[in-house]
């Protein structure tokens, strides 16, 4: 892939949201101090909602606006946003389902540089375990618009992690349907699925060319809409291959590896294996050591998926 | 305001005040003396002050009321059903299992409700961008922040109140319930918060928010054309509420014994007789 291609999330996300702006009920939700605008910085005044500089009142502003009617969305640095406005998010947002989207630019280790205080890997976690919210992880450009498109849409809070790192196109599909509860077929196979969100999506494809001299024929699927979490998309896979992977730039306790654990364990038990960030906090460093350090690489995906394929053979 | 209205009005929050001790001592829990002592601050904004119409909860031209603090919660809900959003029946389940009546209102099913009750943070930040956006649709509509005197010395109230300020959100008031105390201690919270907003340039009235006469002169001073944000420190007086409910049922969530509200329904009718 030509790396003039290649962009971030975070980017591809923000010209969209330009894009749509003149929407009626379109409001952006911001601290200035806080975040870098970018390619924000075209969006008509009048649609931009400079809130004081206390993050817990930014979720409450947010929250005001969506009771008049409008749609608004909420752009800042994870780490403030979480844990310092956790209980707003709860009982401001969440409890009473108003539709609100919040949106990151700072998710997984892009941001690696800004050290352990910064990098929240329990994002997800925290997102997925609140009721009413939904989570979302783009992958790629095509990813990015169809969550915006469905976030659009919904009529509840929505928590979409977005990042830094440059990427390419997993797929040529520009059309695809992308829909909470959704999940997308990267590689057809039929020795593992292996399960993947945001950038290891990427690595999966990687660890596919290796594992396939090897005689091993991986599925993989990146499950976008971590919550609604695609079940059926998970088990019409599983029951072909019979063991699955599961991999995040995440922390393997509440993101996708939980979800897909939950999911199998409940109702079509195989042997799994996870590829994703120990019970531990992260190191500054930037995002490609980290990636190597913590063992977020292909590397790791075909060592899993190995595994899971020979504990299915026995 | 004709004798009459005044007491039409007192008799009405005497109700309302009755059906708060048969709500908290039938649920068996929930605060009592804090929606006693503000039930004739909210009688007078229902009943005289706001635009509303019962019927239509969610028109959108109506005026919005925002409950800042959970102490108040079963006060907003007596009030809202002698208003006729929901039934009296409604009250007799208040907290149980199902009921539309929760300990916090639930915005989405509970008519009459403008706005979540939010428990952490300041009420005024999901009250102003709620007005700021109102009037930028070109709507005359008010947002009345209520709010108890301990939240308004945060400093997120602060900040949010400033950015109010700077935008000129002319159709907020917000209304801070503080205890009435003798004497004029400038050390006084509400001393205080009264200087910093009046700094940031905010409308300051004061009131007594237990006298309909003296509520009916500060709310005749709100300027609707006017370009401020403002605040109403309305004092409310210990006696309107229980005796024996003083002190000890403050801020905690004991609720009521049998005996106890039988006791605290013959004390309010013997204030709402006297």
């Amino acid at each position: 892939m030509d790396d003039r291609t290649r962009t971030c999330t975070w980017n591809d996300f923000c010209e969209y949201l330009v894009s749509f702006a003149e929407d009626e009920d379109f409001i952006l939700v911001v601290q200035e101090m806080d975040i870098d605008l970018g390619p924000l910085k075209g969006l008509p005044e009048e649609k931009v909602f400079v809130s004081s500089a206390s993050d817990p009142n930014m979720i409450l502003n947010a929250a005001g606006l969506a009771l008049n009617g409008k749609k608004p969305w909420i752009a800042g640095i994870s780490s403030k946003i979480l844990s310092r406005s956790y209980s707003q998010i709860r009982e401001a947002l969440a409890l009473p389902s108003l539709p609100v989207r919040i949106a990151v630019p700072d998710g997984g280790l892009s941001c690696g540089e800004e050290g352990a205080s910064r990098i929240m890997t329990e994002d997800l976690t925290l997102m997925r375990a609140m009721p009413n919210m939904s989570v979302a992880v783009p992958s790629d450009r095509n990813s990015v618009r169809g969550i915006a498109d469905a976030a659009r849409k919904s009529e509840g809070p929505v928590y979409i992690r977005l990042g830094q790192t440059q990427l390419s196109q997993l797929n040529d599909d520009s059309d695809g349907d992308f829909s909470f509860g959704g999940a997308r077929l990267l590689r057809e196979g039929t020795s593992v699925t292996v399960c993947t969100c945001g950038i290891m999506g990427h690595q999966a494809l990687k660890a596919a060319d290796i594992l396939g001299q090897q005689g091993i024929d991986i599925e993989i699927l990146d499950f976008y809409s971590l919550k609604p979490f695609p079940e059926q998309a998970l088990l019409a896979s599983v029951r072909r291959t019979g063991c699955c992977v599961a991999a995040e730039e995440h922390s393997y306790i509440g993101g996708l590896c939980s979800a897909t654990a939950e999911c199998l364990c409940r109702t079509y038990p195989v042997p799994v294996r996870f590829v994703a960030i120990d019970d531990e906090f992260v190191h500054s460093g930037t995002p490609e050591e980290l990636r190597e350090y913590f063992g977020l690489t292909w590397k790791e995906i075909v060592n899993a998926a190995a595994q899971a394929w020979a504990l299915r053979r026995r | 305001m004709e004798i009459n209205r005044i007491n039409e009005l007192e008799q009405i929050a005497s109700e309302v005040r009755k059906d708060i001790v048969r709500m908290v001592g039938v649920a068996r829990s929930g605060l009592l003396e804090f929606p006693l002592l503000i039930s004739d601050l909210l009688v007078y904004l229902y009943w005289e002050e706001m635009l509303l119409l019962a019927q239509s909860p969610r028109r959108n031209d109506r005026d919005r009321f925002i409950l800042g603090t959970e102490y108040g919660v079963p006060a907003l809900y007596s009030i809202l059903a002698k208003r006729g959003y929901y039934g009296r029946e409604e009250l007799w389940h208040y907290r149980r299992l199902g009921a539309m009546l929760q300990a916090l209102p639930d915005f989405r099913r509970t008519p009459g409700i403008d706005a979540p009750c939010v428990t952490s943070g300041t009420e005024l930040a999901v009250a102003a961008p709620l007005a700021q956006s109102l009037s930028m649709e070109g709507l005359n509509s008010r947002v009345f922040c209520f709010l108890e005197e301990s939240e308004c010395g945060c400093e997120d109230f602060f900040l949010e109140a400033e950015r109010c300020a700077k935008k000129n959100i002319k159709n907020i008031i917000v209304i801070a319930a503080y205890k009435h105390r003798d004497g004029s201690d400038p050390n006084y919270p509400q001393v205080k918060c009264r200087d910093r907003l009046s700094g940031y340039g905010w409308k300051i009235l004061e009131m007594d928010g237990s006298d309909f006469a003296s509520m009916e002169e500060i709310f005749g001073r709100l300027d609707p054309d006017g370009s401020k944000p403002t605040v109403i420190f309305a004092s409310i007086r210990n006696g309107r509420g229980l005796s024996f409910a003083e002190g000890d049922y403050t801020r905690t969530k004991k609720g009521l014994s049998i005996e106890a509200m039988d006791r605290a329904l013959e004390e309010l009718e013997g204030k709402s007789n006297g």
